[in-house]
């Protein structure tokens, strides 16, 4: 199934706009979009990309499990993770030297936030409700089996849709990357409503 | 006043928990991070008002919304906030809904209208 790729790239915009908006609240600092983009790939293709995100070893990851399957990912450097959670819990920067019970809880919940403040946003843009589950962290050598794994319990769509979001505190110089990657069937619901 | 706080997130338990205490520092709260604790809690403790979380293990806030949803005042605070489950919840009694991120006076003032008109 084909897709505009300009269309797609609205498409994702707006649903960045709203997440790079919730970082933001949720940290109480000013957060910028460093990339916004849509591709159509194969699930090799998006490890690839995830693994080309150097020095990202912190992965919270959540199931898109009703509406449109598929997966979200956060990634961060460990002390861009630090520095994450220094906000999150309103320490002076600096203050979190390693990821504890509530650390990781305050990780997992901004995947949570973000990914869910971009399926409002496609909920808005194209009437499609997704649910995903709660997320866990995972340890980025572990992608390619959580993606495999998804792969098998796919249709037969070799090709997903994948929004990519880098956002940047700026007061911190630091970077969050999320992907959301979506079985194919967003293509043809994209379609259905732009037809 | 007793409270029920919701959420599978201990990040977010604790962070609605500095919320409540600094308006009510007298205020009793309890917490459950999964839905069955959810109910647990709201049968031990007869809450003034809930703060529930929507997305949670075993079961979710839309199912504790089903049992006891018309019998205590709930305030479901959620990332999940699609309009089709928003009217959901709201139809399973909720009597707000706030989506996370939130501003923590919001919280204060929806608490403090739920239980004005409870």
């Amino acid at each position: 199934m084909t897709i505009d790729p300009q269309l797609l790239n609205d498409i994702a915009r707006r649903a960045t706009k709203s997440s790079s908006r919730a970082l933001s609240l949720l940290i109480g600092q000013e957060v910028a979009i460093k990339t916004t983009q849509a591709t159509y790939l194969s699930l090799d293709k998006l490890v690839d990309l995830i693994r080309s995100r150097e020095g990202s070893h912190v992965v919270a990851f959540s199931q898109l499990i009703s509406g449109v399957k598929g997966a979200a990912l956060l990634l961060m450097s460990p002390t861009d993770a630090l520095h994450l959670v220094d906000s999150l819990m309103k320490r002076p920067m600096g203050t979190t030297k390693e990821l504890g019970d509530i650390e990781r809880s305050a990780i997992r919940e901004t995947l949570n936030i973000l990914s869910n403040s971009q399926l409002t946003a496609l909920a808005q843009d194209l009437g499609v409700t997704i649910n995903m589950l709660p997320p866990e962290l995972i340890s980025p050598e572990h992608i390619a089996h959580v993606l495999d794994y998804l792969a098998a319990h796919r249709g037969e769509t070799t090709e997903i849709i994948v929004f990519e979001t880098s956002m940047v505190v700026a007061a911190q110089e630091s970077q969050v990357t999320m992907f959301i990657a979506f079985d194919a069937e967003l293509a043809g619901i994209i379609n259905s409503k732009e037809g | 006043m007793n409270i029920v706080i919701a959420d599978d997130s201990q990040f977010m338990r604790v962070l609605l928990k500095n919320i409540v205490h600094e308006a009510w520092p007298e205020a009793k709260i309890y917490e459950a991070a999964t839905g069955q604790e959810t109910i647990d809690q709201y049968k031990a403790n007869h809450p003034d008002v809930i703060l529930l979380d929507i997305m949670m293990p075993d079961k979710t806030g839309i199912d504790v919304l089903k049992e006891i949803g018309m019998q205590v005042p709930i305030l479901v605070i959620s990332a999940a906030g699609q309009e089709q489950i928003i009217e959901e919840a709201k139809a399973l009694g909720a009597r707000d809904f706030i989506v996370k991120p939130f501003d923590g006076q919001k919280v204060l003032e929806t608490i403090q209208k739920i239980l004005g008109s409870a």
